[in-house]
């Protein structure tokens, strides 16, 4: 498994997504924002690039040879999306952390703080359960997983934004700045992530096995 | 000792069977995989190899069932898919990854056939001929001591000289006796140069599985006047007709010597054109 995640990494992925995030992370920079936006484009550029250059580059011959399961296949291009989403997000924290030293924490959308990227969290779980499953039920087509990740991380991401803007009584929960609050999300948006992106990765097994 | 057997192997598509598909290679041979374009080559390798899930049958190699041993087969096989991977990537860079998954990858082996092949390490893939992408290929194959080499369709493509080099490094591959191949193709001339055995499916389905010299003498070619051929058309694998009377292919053992017929030894080409005729008149 750790020989291939490092072909993905380092044969597969292109090196431009290593550099994207970098560039995606100054965008919390920018004062009065929707943050959520910022791994956002993690599924609009990453994901479909990656995926299609699987194909454009005849990746599965090259790795469906190799001595290893079709699970360890389907488990390492799940694993490699979520490390590419771990790095956008520790990307993300530092830059965050500028942002608020720089800016302070208040922000009419969303506040930056621990709570926020628990809610990141979040949203990249709900895209991992939809969008790998669904990808591995073919190992090939991947635009409509992609159009339902995208739709559902879409509207908790963009959904939580405008009730931190709109709705009052819901902003004062999600932007609530009781610290205890604050890092109790983040714990609950790294359990979701590391729950739902295990069975994501189990069911993306799973099907890839399947695939007739 | 047989390295490769296949029996009866199934695999459904909504519009397309392939059934029943049953053959062996002997250890240290070149076999040859034949059949037109969508006969179920390519389906069969990657069956064969649980590419793709199969609905029947049973493969062995080296003595060892596919599915309950796939990764330590896999330690010792090759298969060469039709394109090259990773167009854009260095050949250093693929083999740095590639040597990772074969811990008895021989680097003193790998270097010998860079230079044997005239490979430059530091070439893209996609700078390569055909030619010299699959050359690559063979090299990875063979620095990793693989003891069956599958290849689909390899000589699709390639110019006469590069098709007969190849041909000939098949030849010399299993010089040795330890090495054997199974390559697909339907330009049966590089058959008549190298390969041992021939195995021809056709639909999906299987026609014959036996060395080649056996295959040539199990057929004739015929041919004669109009009238001869109401004699012996039922005995026929599928004949054409033209101005002068007729020609056809037929089972050696179906041979009538009371009809006036001239008779010859047909070519790979005859057999799977008049195979690939009767499938057509059906």
């Amino acid at each position: 498994m750790k020989n291939l995640v490092y072909k993905e990494l380092f044969l597969s992925v292109n090196k431009f997504f290593y550099v994207l995030p970098i560039l995606l992370a100054g965008l919390i920079m920018i004062p009065q924002w929707i943050y959520m936006l910022v791994f956002m484009y993690f599924f609009w550029i990453s994901v479909p690039q990656i995926f299609s250059a699987y194909l454009a580059q005849q990746d599965y011959e090259f790795t469906t040879v190799l001595p290893v399961t079709k699970a360890q296949i389907a488990k390492s291009k799940g694993l490699t999306i979520i490390i590419l989403e771990l790095y956008h997000f520790i990307l993300a924290v530092i830059a965050g952390i500028v942002h608020n030293l720089v800016y302070g924490s208040f922000n009419i959308f969303i506040n930056i703080s621990p709570a926020f990227y628990g809610y990141v969290l979040i949203m990249f779980a709900l895209f991992n359960i939809i969008y790998l499953p669904l990808y591995f039920r073919t190992a090939y087509h991947f635009g409509k997983p992609l159009i339902y990740g995208v739709i559902v991380s879409t509207i908790f991401g963009i959904g939580l934004e405008l009730l931190a803007l709109l709705v009052p009584w819901a902003s004062n929960i999600i932007d609530n700045p009781n610290i205890l609050f604050q890092l109790d999300m983040l714990v609950a948006g790294i359990a979701i992530f590391v729950g739902l992106s295990w069975i994501a990765l189990n069911r993306s097994a799973r099907n890839y096995e399947q695939i007739k | 000792m047989n390295v490769l057997t296949v029996e009866n192997l199934r695999k459904e598509y909504p519009k397309f069977i392939l059934n029943d598909i049953s053959f062996v290679i002997p250890k240290g041979y070149i076999m040859g995989f034949i059949g037109e374009n969508g006969a179920g080559k390519t389906t069969t390798l990657k069956a064969m190899l649980n590419i793709i899930s199969k609905d029947g049958g049973t493969v062995s190699i080296f003595d060892k069932d596919m599915d309950e041993n796939e990764i330590e087969i896999k330690n010792d096989i090759a298969f060469m898919a039709g394109k090259s991977f990773y167009p854009k990537r260095k050949i250093k860079e693929i083999t740095s990854v590639f040597k990772k998954f074969y811990p008895n990858f021989d680097q003193e082996l790998y270097l010998e056939y860079l230079k044997k092949f005239n490979l430059d390490e530091d070439k893209k893939i996609d700078e390569l001929s055909q030619g010299m992408s699959l050359k690559y290929s063979i090299t990875l194959a063979l620095s990793h001591h693989a003891k069956l080499i599958i290849l689909d369709e390899p000589t699709s493509g390639l110019d006469p000289v590069a098709r007969d080099s190849l041909l000939e490094l098949f030849q010399s591959i299993i010089e040795d006796g330890e090495i054997s191949i199974l390559f697909s193709t339907h330009i049966t001339s590089d058959l008549e140069k190298c390969a041992d055995y021939i195995t021809f499916i056709q639909d999906g389905q299987m026609i014959e599985s036996l060395s080649k010299d056996d295959l040539i003498d199990k057929y004739r070619l015929i041919n004669g006047a109009h009238d001869s051929l109401d004699l012996i058309k039922s005995d026929l694998i599928s004949y054409k007709k033209n101005a002068f009377g007729f020609t056809g292919l037929i089972k050696t053992e179906y041979l009538k010597e009371n009809i006036a017929i001239k008779v010859g030894a047909p070519s790979l080409d005859d057999i799977m054109i008049y195979y690939a005729e009767r499938g057509a008149s059906k």
